[in-house]
Formats: C-alpha cells, structure tokens, sequence
C-alpha cells in the first residue's frame, strides 16, 4: 500500500476535512446539554447516557455520514480528475488497481475515524451530561458504532462506483446525495427491493445487539460482502478503462 | 536495447485527432525532440507513452518493459512532465514531491532537496502550490520528472511559462543530464531554439503522422534542424493541397 499514505495526508491536509471532523465531535457535545436542559424543564427522560451514543448513531448513520462519505468520495475520484491530479499519481510506478484500493482504503479509514469520532464525543457527553451512564452501555455503544462501518463502506463503495461516470466533485456529490435519497424513500414506498439497497443496513448494529451471530446476520454479511465485491470490480473496471 | 521503443501506434479520438502508425526508437543519453505543429498529436503520443491514454493499436516499451503488461516495471526509471497534469496545490512544493518520492522505497534520503535546488525552489519548496506562478509550477514539475533518477525522461512543452533565465537554466540542467549521467529524453516543444541547442535528433509530426526524422549528423551542410522542420511541413502542405485538388 505505497500510496495510502499519500492518500491519507491529501485527506487530512485540505480544510474540509478537519472542520467537518471537528463538528463530528461537536455535535454530540452540543447536542447532550440540550437534550438535558429539555428534559430537567418538562421533567421526562427520553435518553439517558446509556441510549445517548445510539440515538447520535442512528442519526449519523441515517444522515451525517453517508453525506460526509458522498463528500469524501466525490474529492477522491471525481474531484482528483476534473482538477487534473490523478494524472500526477498515474504517470509514476503505480498500478491502477493499487491506486484505486489505496484510495478506497483511504475512504475506509476516514469513516472509521469519522465513526470513532463521534462514538468518544457521544459517550463523553453521555458519561458527562445524562444520567444512567453504564459500562455494560459504553461497550455497546462501542461495538455498535464499529459495526456500523460495515454497511456504511457498502455504501461507500457504491458510491465510488457511481463517481468514475463523472468528471466533476460537485456532480458526483449532487448525483451521491439524490442517489441516497431516492434508494432512502423507495425503501419506503417499494419494501420488496429494499432489501437489494444497502440503506437497509441502516439499523445493522440494532440487528447485531438483538439478535447477534444469527441466519439471518450471517446471510446479510455475505449480502454486503457481495455487494462491495461487485461495485469494487465494477468501480476498478470503469477506472481501469478512463483516459485522461 | 533502446530506452523507448514505439512500435506501430496508433490512438484515434472520436473528433478525429489522434496519431496513426507512429514508430520510432530512442537510444540511451539521446535527447529527441518531437516537433510538429498545434493539434499534431504531440501530447497525445506522450500520454499514450505514459499510458494516461490507450492506443488502439501497436506496442510502447520502455527498457524492455511493455508499457501495457508490465507498467510498474516499465515506469519506475521514467520522469515525467505531461501537460495538462497538474500537482496538488493545497499541499507545499515539498510535500507534492514526498507524495511522488513514497512511489520510489529505494530513494535516499536528501534526493527531494538535490532535485529543488537543481530546478531553483529551494527557497519556495514550504510554500503551496496554489501560490505559485506557471513557471514556478513547472520548474516543480521538472523536480518531480527527475526525482527518481529516470534513464528516461518525457517532456511535453517543458519550458511553457518560464522565463528567459528559467529556459536557460533548463536547457543547462537537461544538457547535463544527458552528457554526464546518461538520462534520455524525449523532448515536445514549439520552441525551434531549443530544439537546436539541446537535441540529438527529431521527428515531425503533422496530423498525427511522422513526416521527417533526422539525427544531427544525418543534417546536409548548411541545414539546420529548422530549416529540416520548415521544408518537411511544406511539403506536408503541398501534398494535402496534391490531394484536395485530385478530390
């Protein structure tokens, strides 16, 4: 992996990058005292520090990151190409293939990261702000986060895909985000293929806490696994066959 | 073995440019130059070279390594400086070429500094690339070519937006090269000055054909790489003119 590296430190160079991963660790923090000060005021508790890092969850997974994940993809790919970089990286001793893994390791690493982010900023604000904060909550909420990347690479891996018919970011991101939202309402509308759509796995790391190594589980697992494997070879192909 | 070897390319874009049936040889500490007009074909045969596009048809080896079966090997002992393809300006000049040098392990250390101050950015080389004026930018690019000490060097239009100084230093720098570590280039530029002062030999290329190639000792007396250029373009054009007429 000479060039994930490279990938890397391009990622965490540009400002984007940081600000967005500040307002991950943010948003849970601004979020706690709120939802605290709500519930002192009208006296119920709807969250607690024990649910708190899985309500962020939920709503990351549904709306922040696949956003974030749009962005990060759309610069790698589409955005590298319309500013004319890539071709800065194709004409050193670097495979395609190679450069196309290491920037979707990259994209992997990031999410992961993104995830982590938020995971520590939720739970301290949980520990910190709500009350019932447990141990038994904090490795859930842990394993649940982590579990999370799974489908949330699937996604991303789409993504990819969908981003070597584009030659600009900000078409790729527009196309991403419609992308998402029309696979989001079609799972609503049409729940026969919802299943085929990788924002089925939205709630992946609730099916995992409910009912952990199951049929059912596994045969989603291999579902994804599938999944990316197909929209990996097909982004490579694609990417393969591009002439600058 | 020859350094570069072109065996029969030919690349056909849909508006019908392209390069058709070109071939041609390059033998190590030649600098060659590729002449030829706007739109001849020029960049396409270079990024056809450096695989940034694929030719329809025949072969590109680079000492010994096809360029299409066996890229890496094939591109580890070449530099590059194509037009069009640019550096990553939210990153400094140093950094730019840390990201190029991480695709060469068995680089030494100190080698990203040598190749600044060969180019002249030694004194920018903390300053991002969005910062920097085209001349500067393409001194970078040079660094970039050169830092993995190639055998073979591929320079499209590399002295675009230089300044008289920068030119000069350039041709000085590649002169060097070629005489005193044996690098080969191949060589595209508009600049007929150049071309005489720096190389061996070149081939004109016109609507995507070579129409000339000549070595410098291959010359008549008199005759310089320029005038070889003007009387093989007119030629061009009187034969497409032949032709229009017999339509």
């Amino acid at each position: 992996m000479l060039n994930l590296q490279n990938e890397w430190t391009k990622l965490v160079r540009k400002k984007s990058t940081i600000v967005l991963l500040c307002l991950s660790a943010l948003f849970p923090l601004l979020v706690g005292p709120a939802i605290q000060m709500m519930q002192s005021k009208f006296g119920f508790t709807a969250f607690d520090g024990e649910s708190f890092p899985l309500v962020i969850l939920s709503l990351a997974v549904t709306f922040y990151l696949p956003l974030l994940l749009a962005l990060c993809v759309s610069d790698l790919f589409a955005g590298e190409q319309e500013q004319k970089t890539l071709s800065f990286l194709l004409v050193r001793p670097l495979s395609r293939f190679k450069l196309f893994t290491s920037k979707i390791v990259c994209t992997g690493i990031y999410l992961l990261t993104l995830l982590l982010v938020v995971c520590f900023s939720s739970l301290i604000t949980g520990a910190i702000w709500l009350e019932n904060f447990t141990f038994s909550g904090l490795a859930v909420g842990i394993l649940s986060f982590l579990l999370s990347w799974f489908p949330l690479m699937a996604m991303g891996i789409l993504l990819v895909f969908l981003a070597q018919w584009v030659g600009s970011s900000s078409k790729a991101l527009t196309f991403s985000i419609l992308l998402y939202l029309v696979m989001v309402v079609l799972t609503y509308l049409v729940p026969t293929i919802a299943a085929w759509l990788p924002v089925y796995d939205s709630n992946w790391y609730q099916r995992w806490i409910n009912n952990g190594l199951n049929v059912a589980t596994f045969g989603r697992s291999l579902y994804l696994v599938s999944f990316c494997a197909l929209f990996f070879t097909l982004g490579y192909y694609k990417f393969s066959q591009k002439e600058f | 073995m020859p350094v570069l070897e072109v065996q029969n390319v030919t690349k056909q874009y849909k508006n019908g440019r392209g390069v058709e049936n070109i071939s041609f040889s390059i033998e190590q500490g030649e600098i060659f130059g590729l002449l030829g007009p706007n739109g001849a074909g020029k960049t396409t045969l270079m990024k056809c070279i450096v695989a940034l596009c694929r030719p329809d048809q025949g072969e590109i080896s680079i000492n010994g390594y096809h360029v299409k079966e066996q890229f890496e090997q094939a591109m580890q002992s070449v530099g590059t400086l194509i037009s069009g393809v640019e550096a990553f300006d939210f990153l400094t000049a140093y950094e730019n070429l840390q990201v190029v040098s991480r695709l060469y392990p068995s680089l030494e250390k100190g080698r990203l500094d040598e190749v600044l101050q060969w180019v002249g950015m030694e004194e920018h080389k903390h300053e991002k690339v969005k910062s920097f004026s085209t001349g500067m930018r393409q001194r970078l690019y040079l660094a970039a070519a050169l830092l993995s000490n190639p055998t073979l060097v591929i320079l499209d239009e590399p002295t675009n937006g230089l300044d008289i100084e920068g030119k000069l230093d350039f041709q000085e720098l590649i002169s060097r090269l070629a005489k005193e570590e044996g690098v080969t280039f191949i060589l595209s530029t508009h600049l007929i000055d150049e071309v005489e002062r720096l190389c061996n030999r070149i081939a004109i290329l016109s609507k995507g054909k070579i129409i000339g190639e000549v070595a410098r000792n291959q010359l008549e007396e008199g005759q310089t790489f320029e005038s070889f250029y003007m009387s093989k373009i007119r030629k061009g054009k009187e034969v497409n003119q032949d032709a229009e007429l017999t339509k």
